[in-house]
């Protein structure tokens, strides 16, 4: 496994790339300690008026402006959906960032609401300003999530 | 004449998905021993290591499926070799359905060594490879 902070490679970073890491990972570690029973909002770092992107095709996919609406629209359809373990996070394996955006590759572990493995594989694409993140996108195998959280099978469609 | 911002990881990159565009095969601009990573569960999905899995494989398998490709760089970031992409992949399975006229992003990730591309992990739209191209339907369990 990588190392958890793989910055720009060779070349320095900017401030504002270096920065912009520093908030995703304070996110990352908000989930974490959420994870771990602590009474906080992991999206705090989150702006008011973030956009909040959900890739695929599945009846969470879509996507949120501002964070009223993934507060009343998006969590309570997702919420009930997951499990809760001891154990179930999200790790960040690599940052890739420059400027105000940064770029993640993590893993997932995670269970379904009957408690059935939920592991994704997760690319998620940040934009930080002025200390806060505006832009999320959430990217990955939604088909897993298909079978997995919405507890689907695939068939043929003409079958 | 070439010059070293020829070979800039970004700009090899662009010049990928240009050939890759143009058909003008992109392939060539990956190592030897480059390894393409499709995410997710998918039946392009996987880890091919080497030209010669990715060319037999992969690509003879997305050939079944896919008439056209279209992809448009949205986002690039990266100021060393590993440079992390929003792309729009979108184009016409062999089936005639069209895919991604949304234009919904999807992420990757390429590592560039001396103009060569070592990696690239793809995070495609899985759901829609299976609906789209494989023209299968998720039916709940019970």
């Amino acid at each position: 496994m990588k190392s958890p902070c793989i910055g720009a490679g060779m070349l320095p970073m900017s401030d504002s790339a270096t920065a912009g890491i520093e908030v995703v990972k304070q996110f990352f570690a908000d989930l974490r300690a959420v994870f771990h029973g602590a009474n906080l909002n992991p999206y705090r770092t989150f702006s008011d008026d973030v956009e909040f992107v959900v890739t695929g095709q599945t009846p969470l996919s879509g996507t949120w402006r501002g964070m009223r609406s993934v507060m009343e629209d998006f969590f309570p359809k997702a919420s009930p959906l997951m499990g809760r373990a001891p154990g179930h996070g999200l790790i960040p394996l690599e940052f890739i960032a420059e400027g105000n955006r940064v770029a993640v590759l993590a893993r997932g572990r995670g269970s379904n609401v009957l408690g059935l493995p939920y592991n994704n594989t997760y690319f998620l694409w940040f934009d930080v300003e002025q200390g806060r993140i505006t832009r999320y996108i959430e990217d990955f195998d939604s088909s897993l999530a298909w079978r997995a959280i919405f507890r689907c099978h695939l068939e043929e469609a003409g079958a | 004449m070439t010059t070293a911002a020829d070979h800039s990881p970004k700009e090899v990159v662009r010049e990928f998905i240009r050939r890759l565009n143009a058909g003008a095969d992109p392939w060539a601009l990956l190592a030897d021993t480059a390894v393409v990573t499709v995410n997710g569960t998918t039946p392009l999905s996987g880890r091919y290591p080497g030209v010669e899995l990715i060319r037999g494989i992969l690509l003879d398998s997305a050939r079944v499926v896919i008439a056209s490709l279209s992809v448009t760089v949205q986002e690039l970031i990266g100021a060393g070799p590993r440079i992390a992409a929003l792309l729009q992949i979108s184009g016409r399975s062999v089936a005639g359905v069209p895919f991604n006229d949304e234009g919904r992003l999807c992420g990757c990730v390429f590592a560039v060594d001396a103009g060569k591309i070592g990696e690239v992990i793809l995070f495609p739209d899985t759901s829609l490879i299976e609906i789209a191209l494989y023209r299968r339907r998720y039916v709940a369990d019970v």
